[in-house]
Parts: structure tokens; sequence; C-alpha cells
């Protein structure tokens, strides 16, 4: 018995789909994940299966082999848990997985069942809508960030159970929805002003300057003086966003996970301040997971 | 840095930094893009932004100000600000000193133009320069001018290139510089809407390279 399910990871600021197949077979009953996963990944097989069980499912007592395609690239972190969690429930209770075709899942698994959040469900929407998807699964905590996708209906999940008796029609569920376009425009404002920084005519006429023509600038002075309450500033000056430049934007804090329900699409330029001494330790993760991880990478160069 | 993509990158007391972490960041500004090459393989992230730097004058921050004294010596001054390099200097095209503030200032009741009415100037200016750029898809703005696109853009009458050779050797200016001057000189005269830069234009530019002028003493 074979099942195949539809899921998607992040590679760089874009996301490729990704073909879960769980196959039963009679023999020993052991597990294997294979399609270069990595810890994360091999790790799923305990966590998949506990939440199985304590979902009131069974997994395949048998040979299990969970094969993530394409091969070739490396599979990271817990994202894969909920497809590799359905595939098996669907081998178990000999289930058609046909009918999943049209739709895409991520999600971690907790224990009991419950699904938690991820990271980079708006690049992983995006391409499942390129994939001409019909609905995508994401955790609930997520729902938001990913509805920003349009032509895809996507469903906020709570747990394992759920997601398996709404595809078996024992439960509706209504998918979440979000306006891209109409958040962007209605987000727009900033709440911090130029008006706020009182004198420095000289100063503020440099950084028009600079802001109009795309200048770095270096502004020198003593404490206290304004500098940082005038950068904090600048980004309320220059010309707002284009819709194709807040998706770019939103996609890279996607997959570096700084988004939530509230705030689940970059509407206004970011602000970025690294402090200084934020660097020493980021060197001292970069070099204990060197050449391991594309995610951790992304993460050590993000610089929060 | 990614995060900052499209954004305002905020670099305070910058002379703090590790010198490491400042060099990395010079391919992203040139070509706005961040590329890491690990064993994984090497990934591309966009990294387009604007660099906003701070530092204070002096390890005790009032070394030229009016109303405190400075309590660093020479040398600490010099070695606070070695730790800029160069060639990053070279890529941030306007210094400015920012003075501390006046009490008549803070206290002043006047009210300071808002966000708004500047940045409706800001968009005219970059209006202008994306007609400007309008054929070629790299540039988008007159700080990522190449060489070439330079010289066709921004001509100079003769009383500015007589102001900008006095400068030039007076200040002892390097060819960088002239370029950035040339630069900052074409982004002024589109603010103020001219089609092509006068004298005032090319000395006000002149007037943003505080830290070639005044300070590596």
């Amino acid at each position: 018995m074979l099942a195949k399910i539809y899921s998607a990871a992040v590679y760089g600021v874009d996301a490729y789909e990704v073909e879960v197949e769980v196959n039963g077979a009679h023999g020993e009953p052991k597990i294997f994940v294979v399609g270069l996963p990595d810890t994360a990944v091999k790790e799923s097989r305990d966590r998949v299966t506990t939440a199985i069980n304590n979902s009131g499912y069974h997994w395949p007592r048998g040979r299990t082999t969970v094969n993530l395609a394409p091969a070739d690239i490396k599979k990271e972190g817990p994202s894969f848990d909920l497809p590799i969690a359905l595939g098996m429930i669907a081998v178990t209770e000999e289930i058609d997985t046909k009918t999943f075709a049209e739709f895409s899942f991520v999600g971690e698994l907790a224990l009991d069942g419950a699904v938690r959040p991820v990271k980079g469900v708006l690049p992983v929407a995006i391409e499942a809508r390129k994939r001409g998807k019909r609905a995508l699964f994401v955790p609930e905590a997520n729902a938001h960030e990913a509805a920003m996708v349009d032509k895809i209906d996507i469903y906020g999940v709570a747990n394992l159970r759920q997601t398996f008796e709404f595809l078996r029609g024992q439960q509706p569920m209504h998918p979440t929805r979000g306006d891209m376009t109409k958040f962007f425009a209605t987000h727009q404002s900033y709440n911090v002003d130029f008006s706020d920084v009182k004198g420095q005519a000289h100063v503020k006429r440099a950084v028009e300057v600079a802001v109009a023509g795309g200048h770095n600038i270096l502004m020198i002075g003593p404490p206290g003086s304004g500098k940082s309450m005038l950068s904090k500033r600048i980004a309320t000056i220059i010309p707002p966003m284009s819709l194709e430049e807040a998706i770019e934007t939103t996609k890279i804090h996607s997959i570096a996970g700084m988004l939530d329900g509230e705030r689940s699409f970059v509407s206004t330029r970011p602000f970025r301040s690294p402090h200084h001494q934020r660097h020493r330790f980021v060197r001292r993760r970069r070099v204990s997971d060197a050449g391991r991880s594309e995610s951790g990478a992304q993460r050590r160069f993000v610089s929060r | 840095m990614s995060l900052a993509h499209n954004g305002v990158l905020f670099l305070d007391e910058l002379p703090e930094f590790k010198r490491s972490a400042l060099e990395v960041m010079r391919q992203p500004l040139e070509d706005g893009r961040v590329t890491i090459s690990r064993a994984a393989g090497s990934l591309t992230f966009p990294a387009e932004f604007m660099l906003v730097a701070a530092m204070n004058p002096c390890p005790c921050g009032y070394f030229g100000d009016l109303k405190r004294e400075c309590r660093c010596s020479p040398v600490q001054v010099q070695r606070y600000r070695q730790r800029v390099s160069g060639p990053l200097l070279d890529r941030i095209d306007l210094h400015i000193e920012v003075p501390a503030v006046e009490y008549r200032d803070v206290a002043s009741e006047r009210v300071e133009e808002n966000s708004e009415a500047i940045r409706a100037r800001v968009r005219k200016a970059r209006e202008v320069q994306q007609q400007r750029f309008a054929a070629d898809p790299k540039t988008n703005c007159n700080a990522r001018m190449a060489a070439k696109q330079l010289k066709q853009h921004s001509k100079l009458g003769a009383d500015s290139q007589e102001l900008i050779r006095i400068a030039m050797s007076e200040l002892n200016l390097s060819a960088r510089a002239y370029d950035r001057i040339l630069k900052v000189s074409r982004t002024i005269a589109d603010l103020g809407g001219k089609i092509d830069i006068s004298s005032e234009h090319v000395s006000e530019a002149i007037q943003y390279r505080t830290f070639d002028r005044t300070l590596w003493v």
C-alpha cells in the first residue's frame, strides 16, 4: 500500500514542492525516512507515531518507508510531520490518496497530535498556488500569514484528528481568508514621524537628499543629538513599497519566522537595527553549525 | 541583513561593530544581494537596503562639541575612527555632522515638517530618476549609477567644474569622492526639479563629505 501526500519546503527565499511517499510493506516493524532528511526530519518518525497513537489512529505495523522527493535536496525542519502522519494513517486505513493530490500540507506535530507553527508558510503558499493546488493546510497559528496568497484555500488546522476527519468529509472546516491588496492599502502608516524631531534642519536636509537618491548616509555627533531618532524615521519618508517589493520582503520575514497573526504581512519599509554586541554570538553560532543547514544559515545572516 | 530588504539598515555606534561584520557588508552594498556559501550549497537572498550609520566623533562622544569638553586623547580619537575602514566609508555617499540640540529647539513649539511632506518631495525626485534610468533595469536610483551613466547624466557647467577643482585640491578629495559628489549633486538637482546641475548643488554636495575633510587629522 502506497500513499502520496504533497508538501513543500523553503529553499532560499522560494519554496519547492516535496512529494511525501509512504509505503507500507510486510516485514519487521521499522520505519525508514529517506530523501536526504536532516536530524529534525528523521526525528519526525518518533513524533509522528506518538501523535498518531494519541489521536486514536494506527500507524502501519510493518516495514514502512517514507520517501521525500526530490531526493537530491536536503530536507530540514519539522514541517513534514503533518504530511508524513497523514500518509501513514492513509496506509493503515487503506485510503486512496489520489484525492489528496490537490492539497498540500505543512506542519509540525506535538506528541498529543496538535499542530505546531512552522516557518516560511508564505513562500510555501505561493509555490502551492503555482502548482495549481486547490488548498493548503497550515498550522492554525500560520493561517493568516499564508492567507495573504489569493486563489488558493488556506485551512488553519489545530490538530491531526481534525485534519484527517476533514479530509474524509466527517467534519467541515472553513478556509481562512486574507486580502493582501486590502491589507496592504490599509496598513501603510508608521507610528513615528519626522515632525517629532525638533531643530536639526540641515541634518534633515541631508537625510532627505540621501533618501531621494538612495544614498547611504553616516551621521556623526555627540550622544543624545538625535541620530537614532532621525534614523528611525528615515523609513517614513521613503516612498511606499510596491506590492511586489512588499511580497518579497514578507517572504524573507516569513522564512525567518518573524510573522504572527497580527502582523502577517510586511507592508511598511522595514527598519533593522542590529546591535553591535550581537555579532559576537552570531559568529559563535556560525561556527557551531557551519555547513550544516540552509535555514540555519539564513537565521544567522538575517541578524535580528 | 536580508530582513532590511527594501528598507533601512541602521548601524548605531558604527566603530563598535566588529571589523569582520562590517567587511561582509561590502558585497550586499555593491550588488544588493547576500550570498551564503555552505557545504550544503550556496544561497542568495535579496538585500537591497539603505544603509544608515551613526557614530560618535570620539570614544567619549564630545569631540568638537562647543559646550562640553572632550576627554579623549588624540590617539584614542584616531584609533576610534580608524575602526571604520576606508572602503566602507567610500560606499557611504553622505557624511553629516549632527550637533547637540539647542535648548530653544527642544522647547520650541514650532511645528516641524511632517514625513508626508518630505515623502512627497522624495517621491518626485525618485520619479525623475526612474524616468532617467527607464532603459536600464539594473539602476533605479542615482546612488546606483555606473561610471558611464554618471558621465552622461551629470554634466557640469564651467563654474561648477572650477568649484569642484578647488574643493578637490583644498580638501584632498579622492577620485572616488569626486564621483560621490557628482552623484549627490545630481540628486540635489533632482530634488530641486532642475535638469542641469548648478554650482549651488555641487557646493551642497561637497558639504556632505565631512569625513574626508576635517576628521582624519
